[in-house]
This record gives C-alpha cells, sequence and structure tokens, in this order.
C-alpha cells in the first residue's frame, strides 16, 4: 500500500518543486507519536533493566510450551475468525436472502463480549451442570460423567471456538466494507462477465478482501495475545500467562518484560510480513447507486442463512439469553444495586474520553501524514501501543508516572499521575490510538491526492485544506475508529483495573471483581450492561457504514 | 454528597475543582481510609460498610488482581494507599521486600493472633486463614484420611483435578512441600500428581468441585472456603453436598495454610485510621463475618470457627514460617514448569 500511494502523493515527473518542509505536520506528528510510543517504550526498556539476566533467547520449558500453546491458538482463532467474518460479510454483501438486513448488523454484536466474560458464560453453558448437558443426559438416560463424553470446554479447542466467536467481527466489519463498498464494482464487472458462485468467492471475492482480511486479522491477533483471563480459564498456557507467572511467582518483573518484549518483536514481524500489498485493481472506485444483489434460491437461500445465523446465535445471541437466564436466577437473591447506575455512567464517560481523545489524535496524525507523505511510518509506530500486554502497559508506565510527578513536585505540585482518570485514560489512549489513527488513514487514502494539490493550486492553505477536505474525507473512518475504541474500552481490564482511582467502578471493573472471586453469575447485571453499551456502539457501526 | 449523581461525585470532583477547593475537600475528609486491595469487593465492602458506620471513619477502595505492589512503589512519597490488603503471603513478603510497607507496633494486633500469623517485626499481618485441603467425591472416595503425599498414589491415577499450577493458591502450597521435602522430593510428587491428572488444570476451585460431583474426577485440591460459599448458594448447593472435605497433611500432621493480611503503607497519611481498621478487622465481629460470610477461619485467637467450616474436621495449621514458604514461590514455581505440570495428564 506504501509504494501505491508514495507514487500518486508525487506530482508526475518528478519536474515540480519539492514542497519545503513544513512545521505543522512534523511538530504534530512527533508529539503525538513521542506521547503514545516513545514515553512506554522508554518506561518499558527501564522495566527491562535488572532482574535474574537469564538472558534474552533463554527458554524455560514451560515458555516453549506457552510459544507453541499460543501459536496454535492464534492459528485457530485465525482460521475460524477469518473464515467466519469474511465469508459472511461476503454473504451479506453480495447475496440477498432471508433476514439479511437483520444479520448485516447482527454480525457485530458478538464484538460487544468481552473474550474472559465469553470464556465465563462459555464454561457455565456447556459445563455438566449447564442447561445443554442437562438437556443431553435427560436425552440419553445418563447420570454422570462417567456415562457419556461431551466437548471438553475448558481446552484448546474451547479457547480457539470461544475466542473466534468473539473476535470474527473484527474481520466482518473490514471486508464487508470492501464487498459493499470500495471493491463492489470489481465484483459487478466480474458479475457482468459471467463470474458465478464459488468461483466469483474465490477468484475476485478473497483477492480484493486480502489486505481487509489481514487488517481484520491483525485486530484479532491482538486481542488473543493481550487476554489473559479467557485463556487462563480454559487451561490454555498462554504467553500472557506464561508472563504473568515470571512477575508474580518469581519475582522477576525485568524478565517478564523481556519477555513481552520478545513477543512484541514476534508479533510486530508477523503483522509486518502479512501486511497487505495492494494491486492495481483495488484502486478506490466510487460505485453508483444500491449494489444489486443476487437473489438466492431457495436451497442456497437457506444455506447463506444459516452460515450468517450461526455466529450470531452462537456468538451473541445464546450467551446474552443465558446471561439474563443467569442474572434472573440470583436478582432475587439481592437487592438492585445503585452503585450498577454509577460503575455504567463511569462506563460511558470513560470510553466517551478515551475514544474522543484517540479520534482527535488520529485525526491530527493522519492529517499530518497527509501533507508531509514521509511521515507515513508514524502512523505505524504509534500503533506500537496495542501489541504490549496491558499489564505489562501499565507497568511501564509506572516509571513514567513517577518521573512526572518527581518533575511536578520540583516546580512545587505535590501531584501523582497513578490513580487519576486523566493518568487511565492515557494508557488506554496509549493502547488504542492505532485502532483510530489507522482507521482514519485508511478512510483518507480513498481522496485522490490530485484534490490536494487543485486545493493547492488554487491558493488554498494547508489547514484550510485539513479542515475543509480532509477532515470530512476521513470522518467515516474516525468514526469507526473512535466506536471500535469505545467498545473496546469498555471491555477493557487490566489497565483499567490497576491504575483507576480509589472508588471508581466501572462495569468491567465490578464484573471481574465477581469473576475473579469465581462468581461471575453474580455480576449477570453488570455483563449485560457492558453488552447493552458496547453492543449499541457496534450497531452504530452500521450505520455509518 | 451521597445524592449526588456518581458522574458529578466521581469525575467532576476530581477533573473541575481547582486547588484551593480541593485542599479544603481533603481537609474535610480526614476521618478516612485508603486501601488497595486484592480481596475482592464482594467479600470485604460488608466489612468495611460496617466499619464505617461505627467509627464514622469512609473507607476507599481501589481493588485490582496484581500490580498494586508497583503502583504504591510508583506513587512514591505522595502515595495516597494508607493500606494493601493481599490474598496471600507471596504478596505480603513483596510488598516489605520492595520497601513500601512501615511496621507498627499494635498491642490489639499482637494480642489477636499468634506469631506465626504476623511478621516478627509488625511489617504485615493476618487478617484470616484459609486451608487448601482435598475435596473428595462422597460416593466414590471412602478414605477417612489423605495426605498431600497420597494424592500422589497410583491409585488416583486419572482421578485428580486440580486449577492452573501457576495459580498463587497452588504455588504457595507447591513452595510449602519444598520447603517440607526438599527440591527432589518435591518433584517426584509433582510428576506424580501430574501423571494422576484426569484433565488439564483449568478453571477455578469452584470448577474443581463441580468435576468432582460430575464424575469427571475424584478428588482435586481447593481452599476451604469455597465448599462453604458453594453450600450457601441455593444455585450450587447440590454441587457441595457431593464434595467431602478431607483435611490432608504433610508427615508434621499439619494441613498447608495461607493468609489474606495486610501492611500499612510506608507514606501511609492516615495511619491511625489505617491502624484503627486493621484492629477492627481482627476484632470478634469483624472475625465473625469473615466467617459468615466468606468461610475462612479466624485469626482472632479464640473466636469462634464458622459451623459449616467446622464440620469439615479440627484444622492444625501448619507451622512451618509462612516467610519461609513464600521464600520457595520461585522453586515452586520452577519445579511446576519443569514436571509439565499444566500440560495436563501424560499422553
Amino acid at each position: 500500500m506504501n509504494t501505491r500511494t508514495a507514487r500518486t502523493d508525487r506530482p508526475a515527473g518528478g519536474a515540480a518543486k519539492r514542497p519545503r518542509l513544513r512545521l505543522f505536520p512534523w511538530v504534530t506528528a512527533l508529539a503525538i507519536v513521542g506521547l503514545v510510543s516513545l514515553v512506554p517504550a522508554l518506561g518499558f526498556l527501564s522495566l527491562m533493566q535488572g532482574g535474574a539476566g537469564a538472558g534474552w533467547l533463554h527458554f524455560t520449558e514451560s515458555q516453549i510450551v506457552a510459544i507453541r500453546e499460543t501459536g496454535l491458538l492464534l492459528a485457530g482463532v485465525i482460521v475460524l475468525a477469518g473464515s467466519m467474518g469474511l465469508v459472511s460479510a461476503w454473504l451479506v454483501s453480495v447475496y440477498d436472502f432471508p433476514l439479511r438486513r437483520w444479520l448485516e448488523t447482527a454480525l457485530l454484536l458478538p464484538l460487544a463480549f468481552p473474550t474472559y466474560l465469553a470464556a465465563f458464560v462459555a464454561v457455565d453453558l456447556l459445563d455438566f451442570y449447564g442447561p445443554v448437558q442437562a438437556l443431553w443426559r435427560w436425552m440419553i438416560g445418563a447420570k454422570t460423567l462417567r456415562d457419556y463424553s461431551f466437548f471438553e470446554t475448558r481446552s484448546l479447542a474451547g479457547a480457539i471456538i470461544v475466542m473466534a466467536l468473539v473476535l470474527f467481527p473484527y474481520v466482518y466489519i473490514s471486508c464487508r466494507l470492501v464487498f459493499s463498498h470500495s471493491g463492489r464494482n470489481v465484483i459487478d464487472a466480474a458479475r457482468l462477465l459471467g463470474a458465478r458462485g464459488g468461483r466469483l468467492f474465490l477468484a475476485i471475492g478473497v483477492p480484493i478482501a486480502w489486505p481487509a482480511l489481514a487488517a481484520g486479522l491483525a485486530l484479532v491477533v491482538l486481542e488473543v495475545i493481550n487476554d489473559i483471563g479467557a485463556t487462563q480459564h480454559l487451561g490454555v498456557s498462554s504467553f500472557s500467562v506464561a508472563i504473568s507467572d515470571l512477575w508474580l511467582n518469581r519475582s522477576d518483573l525485568p524478565g517478564a518484560a523481556r519477555l513481552s518484549g520478545l513477543l512484541i518483536i514476534i508479533v510486530a514481524a508477523a503483522l509486518f510480513l502479512a501486511r497487505p500489498k495492494t494491486h492495481a485493481h483495488h484502486a478506490p472506485t466510487r460505485n453508483i447507486g444500491q449494489p444489486r444483489r443476487i437473489r438466492l434460491g431457495a436451497s442456497g437461500a437457506a444455506l447463506a442463512l444459516l452460515a450468517t445465523l450461526m455466529p450470531v446465535l452462537a456468538g451473541f445471541v445464546i450467551p446474552t439469553a443465558f446471561l439474563i437466564w443467569r442474572a434472573g436466577q440470583y436478582a432475587g437473591s439481592q437487592n438492585f444495586d445503585p452503585e450498577f447506575l454509577a460503575a455504567a455512567s463511569s462506563s460511558l464517560v470513560f470510553a466517551l474520553t478515551v475514544a474522543g481523545a484517540v479520534m482527535l489524535l488520529g485525526a491530527l496524525l493522519t492529517i499530518a501524514i497527509r501533507i508531509a507523505p514521509r511521515l507515513r511510518p508514524a502512523a505505524r509506530v504509534a500503533a506500537i501501543g496495542y501489541a504490549i500486554p496491558g499489564t505489562v502497559l501499565v507497568l511501564a508506565l509506572f516509571p513514567v508516572f513517577r518521573t512526572v510527578d518527581g518533575a511536578l513536585a520540583r516546580i512545587g505540585l505535590p501531584f501523582i499521575l497513578s490513580g487519576t482518570f486523566a493518568a487511565m485514560s492515557f494508557a488506554l489512549v496509549v493502547r488504542f490510538v492505532g485502532i483510530g489513527a489507522g482507521q482514519a488513514g485508511l478512510a483518507l487514502r480513498r481522496l485522490p491526492a490530485s484534490i490536494d494539490w487543485v486545493a493547492r493550486i488554487h491558493g488554498m492553505k494547508d489547514w484550510k485544506l485539513a479542515l475543509r477536505v480532509h477532515l470530512p474525507a476521513m470522518m467515516p473512518g474516525l468514526m469507526l475508529g473512535g466506536t471500535l475504541v469505545f467498545i473496546d474500552t469498555i471491555k477493557e481490564l487490566p489497565a483499567t483495573l490497576l491504575l483507576r482511582p480509589l472508588n471508581f467502578e466501572t462495569l468491567a471493573t465490578r464484573a471481574y471483581a465477581q469473576a475473579s472471586a469465581g462468581t461471575f453469575e453474580h455480576a449477570a447485571l453488570e455483563s449485560l450492561g457492558i453488552l447493552v453499551l458496547s453492543g449499541a456502539a457496534a450497531l452504530m457501526l452500521t450505520r455509518q457504514s | 454528597m451521597m445524592d449526588r449523581s456518581p458522574l458529578q461525585s466521581r469525575f467532576l470532583r476530581r477533573a473541575l475543582l481547582g486547588g484551593g477547593l480541593a485542599l479544603a475537600a481533603s481537609a474535610a475528609m480526614a476521618d478516612e481510609v485508603n486501601v488497595y486491595t486484592y480481596r475482592e469487593p464482594g467479600l470485604i465492602k460488608p466489612l468495611f460498610d460496617k466499619f464505617t458506620a461505627e467509627t464514622g471513619v469512609k473507607v476507599n477502595v481501589v481493588f485490582a488482581k496484581s500490580g498494586l505492589e508497583e503502583r504504591i512503589q510508583s506513587e512514591g512519597a505522595n502515595s495516597p494507599a494508607d493500606m494493601l490488603i493481599t490474598t496471600g503471603i507471596a504478596n505480603l513478603r513483596k510488598a516489605v521486600g520492595l520497601g513500601i510497607a512501615q511496621p507498627i507496633k499494635s498491642a490489639v494486633l499482637e494480642k489477636a493472633m499468634p506469631p506465626a500469623l504476623r511478621a516478627a517485626d509488625g511489617s504485615w499481618y493476618a487478617l484470616s486463614v484459609r486451608a487448601r485441603v482435598i475435596y473428595a467425591s462422597k460416593d466414590r472416595v471412602k478414605d477417612a484420611m489423605l495426605s498431600y503425599a497420597d494424592l500422589a498414589s497410583p491409585r488416583f491415577k486419572g482421578r485428580f483435578c486440580i486449577r492452573d499450577g501457576r495459580h498463587e493458591y497452588n504455588n504457595a502450597l507447591f513452595a510449602a512441600a519444598v520447603v517440607h521435602w526438599g527440591e527432589a522430593k518435591t518433584e517426584e510428587w509433582l510428576k506424580a500428581l501430574r501423571a494422576n491428572l484426569a484433565k488439564k488444570p483449568s478453571g477455578g476451585d469452584r470448577d474443581v468441585a463441580k468435576d468432582i460431583a460430575a464424575g469427571a474426577c475424584d478428588v482435586g485440591l481447593g481452599n476451604t472456603y469455597y465448599v462453604g460459599l458453594m453450600n450457601a448458594d441455593a444455585q450450587q448447593k447440590a454441587i457441595s453436598d457431593q464434595i467431602r472435605v478431607i483435611m490432608p497433611s504433610f508427615e508434621n500432621g499439619k494441613t498447608h495454610v495461607n493468609v489474606s493480611g495486610f501492611v500499612i503503607a510506608k507514606h501511609a497519611k492516615h495511619k491511625d485510621q489505617a491502624i484503627r481498621l486493621a484492629e477492627w478487622l481482627v476484632g470478634a465481629e469483624a472475625q465473625g463475618m469473615y466467617g459468615r460470610q466468606n468461610f475462612e477461619y479466624p485469626v482472632l485467637a479464640g473466636a469462634p470457627v464458622e459451623p459449616f467450616i467446622k464440620s469439615f474436621g479440627e484444622l492444625k495449621a501448619d507451622d512451618i514460617p509462612l516467610e519461609a514458604v513464600a521464600g520457595k514461590a520461585k522453586t515452586a514455581s520452577e519445579l511446576t514448569d519443569k514436571v509439565g505440570f499444566n500440560l495436563g495428564p501424560q499422553s
């Protein structure tokens, strides 16, 4: 993608005068990157100092196991979430079948489930005492697990399915954008030329969706790697569990930091290698009018309905119904807690703050890059926070906060950053700014660079160009990024949990407190609150696109 | 203040009020104590509410799962933390090791509990005691007594369940085994335990109980209070009804225990109130609540044990020093790795 845009950004022939180095874009971009990448990176480096010093490449057996299990988990989730997201996006964009319009929206809803919550619900739903096995025992007349065998949810396979079911919408969102917008004309042309069914999907659909698929899967991969609650509950010896074992049981924080540093390098390398290579025919085109969908016959429609309905049922409807039922079971035993509403409004304000800040920084960074294309790598560097496991990120920010606190104290402001709303929000902005900047950048790239030249030829100043042309053009991407960040913030745990002010509870922290005591069902109400807030945001995503 | 919308009280006060007002506010709230805690709010909140009702001292709380020691350390001299409440000896020792705790002298605390449950210099004290015991199927396990070593016996092959071996509860038990038996014997024991596993270590202690009740395995290891909590939960009583608790022991005839406890932060601004809270927490009323609400053993000498927990039999708490156990956490973690404990039963 770099090569194409870099080429088109420059006036043809190379005869035109290179624009002078502009101060605004460089200062803005470097300030943002410094704030969200350099600052945590310095903290991270200081975290790695000292410790047992076992060396970077010395792995214990369990770490090798962790690498293998994380690898298998990732492979499984990539295949499952990738195919679910890709196929469902294809079906709802290209074909017409019953419930299609509803499904187009509903396929986003599983995103509302935090992975740890999905894991707890899945185990509760599918274990021996859950309704599924109870029904199965009743049907076959069994009494204990000795009489029959059943799928073990607490297993690698269970973890793959659970995580894929709630993470596939990342792939779905980005692929659907391609199928119903930018790639629309290519699909229509192929149809005119007679491509049908599987051939249309494999020869046209998959190649044009490839960059979007990779972008969606990158988010999935980072979510999986960051998870600790779900994998530990499901008995997967993931990398995050190994990191926390080093830190907590072996008191080796530097070692844990080095291990996560290695993880970041592996992930960054993998993402770099898998980055989409753009081909000429991906050049975005403007499609005119409503897309004409292929009307399916009865059997085709039934298959398409099944393929798109299943992920929605398994990833959202069934677990949510189960949660409501559980909430009802415990509703009688405890009074409605007024603090629930306080936590809900805290979640809302917090998520809006983080999403707003990410959108602001994302917009500034994207515009800076547009004006000075040589700054393009800045967008990638700014995204580094998403690759750092949440808890490690917070631990890396502590030394930073401490330094700032020290400086403040010297000028007579005895103040501490950690435990403030600002510090907590900052940590999440560091973590999620890449999403905002990434989506805004993708959107702005659809605007031909020639428009900028025309504007400049007519004497338009940079700031006016940014405000009147760039900002409106990237608004859809910015909103998409902001909404994703909103959902992620509602669900986020480790950084929120560890950095929050005294007495500050969000829905996620309350739900987690119960889950960690082994009684997540007591927090069914909080869990439903998380689903309502992030589900509402997910629904907004469809409006936007 | 209670009538204010949560938005106002949580955010705006922090975000909008200027320095002068903030100063006035902090002066007005001298009767408060700030607690960082690893104990879940579900348990400690009723205790704090009661304390506030009786004393008028407000308790401000932040709960997290890990990293609070690092947070206090980073906050330095200005840290608002007065007290850190932990779920195990390992965190207490870590807090002391990082230099974020201060030793305190309190006749009330010293009188309340035996020396084994507090640091010699007063840098940490226990608040409650839990034992890590055997959960056994009432139907399928007839042994009246089992030791920790017995769990490794080949007759339990394919019949043993446990949560992640790296979880702090298991790590502490394995560390206690290292103290009792030394590394070599503990490694053999862990290897045999792994060979006896019915399934991969996963879930929590409640899931171990569920697995036993469901017939997936016959014996498991778990903390005492989970059985009490399940017994008190209408939805889960049927599960705990099928579980028999056996008090296992090491060769000294005693059962592995761990403590939840606290340290007073080095830079505590409300030290007096924090000590007052600590002394209240080891008083008869609070200790009774620990038993009734969370089914833990009291630290207060002579305080009654909750009747259901008492029905498990008398607890003979292991008397090896808890700090020695915490000192072997790293070894225990390494051995858990070495035998591939979390890989589950050998195939």
